[in-house]
């Protein structure tokens, strides 16, 4: 009666129902006569039915234990079965400590343990020195623990101390007290030589393309070096020919026309000594253009000095004291402002330099002292410096002439010179990928700038 | 006596110039000229072989010379028996490093750079001088 209300009302009627299926009682007819009686209350209603639920439960584990055990026993078996029939993968299983608790056939032809010999047995001793010193086994628990699982690759030690390489993964089973691991191994060593062949294959393979390559490059940077080397020979060579082979001759005819004009100077004709004049002025003048033009020439080689960042400043006073007999004599002033550090040489910024103010100096105006101011800066594009003159000035129409070789807008007789200075400063700068101009108007002064890019 | 220069030169305008040099500074010099390097050498060995030659006061010697170059001739008189310390003045036109280095290793007296001014050129009268005075003294 009591089982009908609880069935009734009872919050988990589910384990009675079964319990009155088994005494063959139907659930219906309990009820039916348990509404037939005076309702109990409620509290001892609570009472029955947890007392029934024990009984209930009680029985049902019982009744199912046996069950269970037989099923489990058979998954067991089978499993078992399936594990031991794997010969080609070393299936074993380890509790939290490392402790070997099961090991199937293949792990026995793996690793050449027995499994009388392993079970018990700590799973450290199936790997190296050197991952035990690092703390691998542990660290391989520990991970498969936090992940559930745990991909492995890794060199393994055989019973009679042979390695091989063993791929294969660890699986955390069960929980709590019951946490194993299960490990699964497999020999790679072979496939991981051959891999290893054919990566070192294609990196030889790699290497081989690489050295063609650095191989070609060399010898393209041999050939042009070795074009360079015989260029700047040619030069040297050019250089030494002209300044000996052609000047050979020419120092003859100089001499000799000096020696003709000592010894019959005056008694011949006016129109003789006039010739000779000529002759011994145009000979001269040769051999200075020679000269000139072998220093337009060395200036052209690759000069051996570094590109340096060099001081314009104290190139400019060393430009002044060369300068100092012609500055002297035409009692010229110069000033300079600050001035900046340039990448370049310092022969090749001395040699403008002192292009630049020996030009200043020389195209002076006749009743004027030369007055020079150099001055320099940072422009757009580079470095510029400026030398400012209040000489004879330029006509625009050959600003640009001016720096063409051997070009000269005066007679020698007024102004001397080869016209060689500017073409050097010009050579110069377009070396160092600059540019040089002239701002001027005749009678009015020149400003002579260059413009050297920042390195 | 007159003292006796050899001179190794091939350019005949430069040989006249130097007998102005030696007539404007007033050497009386008895000048005997080889016109190739061959024909110095030839010089020294007649010189080695016969005792009654007596060797040359001093050797004015162009670098650039037919057949045998200066420097093999002023090599060659180094080792020679008789001259070996014959003193020399190389003339040459050749301003370069190498050409003087070399004439100084050698024991070069005097390394005389041809000049193209005359006035200069007869400079070399007095540097003969100089250095025969020093080699003959008296």
């Amino acid at each position: 009666l009591i089982a009908g209300q609880v069935f009734d009302r009872y919050p988990q009627p589910l384990p009675l129902q079964r319990m009155a299926r088994h005494y063959g009682i139907s659930p219906a007819d309990i009820w039916r006569q348990a509404r037939q009686q005076a309702p109990i209350s409620q509290s001892r209603l609570k009472v029955y039915g947890d007392v029934l639920q024990f009984l209930g439960q009680a029985y049902l584990r019982q009744r199912y234990a046996a069950i269970l055990d037989q099923k489990l026993l058979e998954v067991n078996h089978r499993h078992r079965l399936l594990i031991e029939g794997v010969i080609d993968y070393a299936l074993f299983t380890v509790d939290r400590g490392g402790s070997i608790t099961s090991w199937n056939i293949g792990a026995e032809r793996l690793y050449g343990y027995t499994e009388e010999e392993m079970v018990g047995g700590n799973f450290a001793r199936l790997f190296t020195p050197e991952d035990i010193a690092a703390g691998e086994p542990i660290e391989e628990i520990r991970k498969a623990e936090i992940n559930g699982w745990k991909q492995e690759g890794r060199w393994q030690i055989r019973k009679d101390g042979s390695r091989f390489f063993g791929s294969g993964a660890i699986t955390a089973i069960g929980e709590g007290e019951f946490l194993e691991f299960g490990r699964v191994m497999h020999d790679e060593t072979e496939r991981r030589a051959s891999e290893e062949a054919l990566s070192q294959a294609r990196k030889l393979e790699s290497i081989a393309i690489l050295e063609r390559r650095v191989e070609e490059r060399t010898r393209e940077l041999e050939r042009s070096n070795e074009d360079l080397k015989r260029a700047n020979a040619d030069l040297e060579e050019f250089a030494y020919t002209a300044s000996h082979d052609l000047q050979e001759p020419l120092r003859n005819v100089s001499a000799y026309s000096q020696l003709f004009r000592k010894l019959y100077e005056g008694k011949i004709d006016e129109q003789a000594d006039e010739f000779l004049g000529y002759m011994v002025n145009g000979a001269r003048r040769m051999e200075v253009l020679i000269k000139d033009l072998l220093i337009y020439t060395r200036t052209t080689a690759a000069s051996d000095e570094p590109i340096a960042s060099v001081d314009a400043a104290a190139v400019l006073e060393t430009a002044i004291r060369n300068l100092d007999a012609a500055i002297r004599e035409s009692q010229a002033s110069i000033t300079f402002g600050a001035l900046p550090y340039l990448p370049m040489a310092q022969i090749h910024l001395q040699q403008i330099l002192q292009n630049l103010l020996s030009n200043a100096l020389k195209y002076r105006k006749a009743a004027e002292a030369p007055v020079i101011h150099v001055t320099g800066g940072l422009q757009t594009g580079g470095w510029v410096i400026s030398v400012k003159d209040n000489g004879i000035g330029i006509d625009g129409r050959y600003a640009e002439r001016v720096f063409g070789l051997f070009k000269r807008l005066h007679a020698p007789e007024q102004y001397s010179g080869t016209g060689i200075g500017l073409a050097i400063c010009h050579k110069i700068v377009e070396r160092y990928r600059g540019r040089i101009w002239v701002e001027s108007e005749l009678g009015k002064g020149s400003t002579f700038c260059f413009l050297i890019p920042v390195a | 006596m007159a003292a006796r220069i050899l001179m190794a030169e091939d350019n005949r305008a430069d040989v006249t110039l130097v007998r102005e040099a030696l007539k404007v500074h007033q050497l009386a010099c008895e000048l005997q000229v080889v016109e190739d390097g061959e024909l110095a050498l030839r010089f020294f060995e007649a010189l080695d072989a016969d005792a009654n030659l007596s060797c040359p006061d001093l050797l004015l010697l162009d670098l650039n010379l037919p057949k045998v170059n200066g420097e093999e001739v002023l090599s060659h008189l180094r080792v020679s028996r008789r001259c070996a310390q014959m003193p020399v003045i190389v003339i040459t036109s050749s301003d370069s490093d190498k050409d003087r280095d070399m004439a100084h290793r050698m024991g070069a007296a005097r390394y005389f750079r041809k000049p193209s001014d005359l006035a200069e050129f007869m400079r070399l009268g007095a540097v003969i001088k100089g250095l025969l005075e020093k080699a003959i003294p008296g």
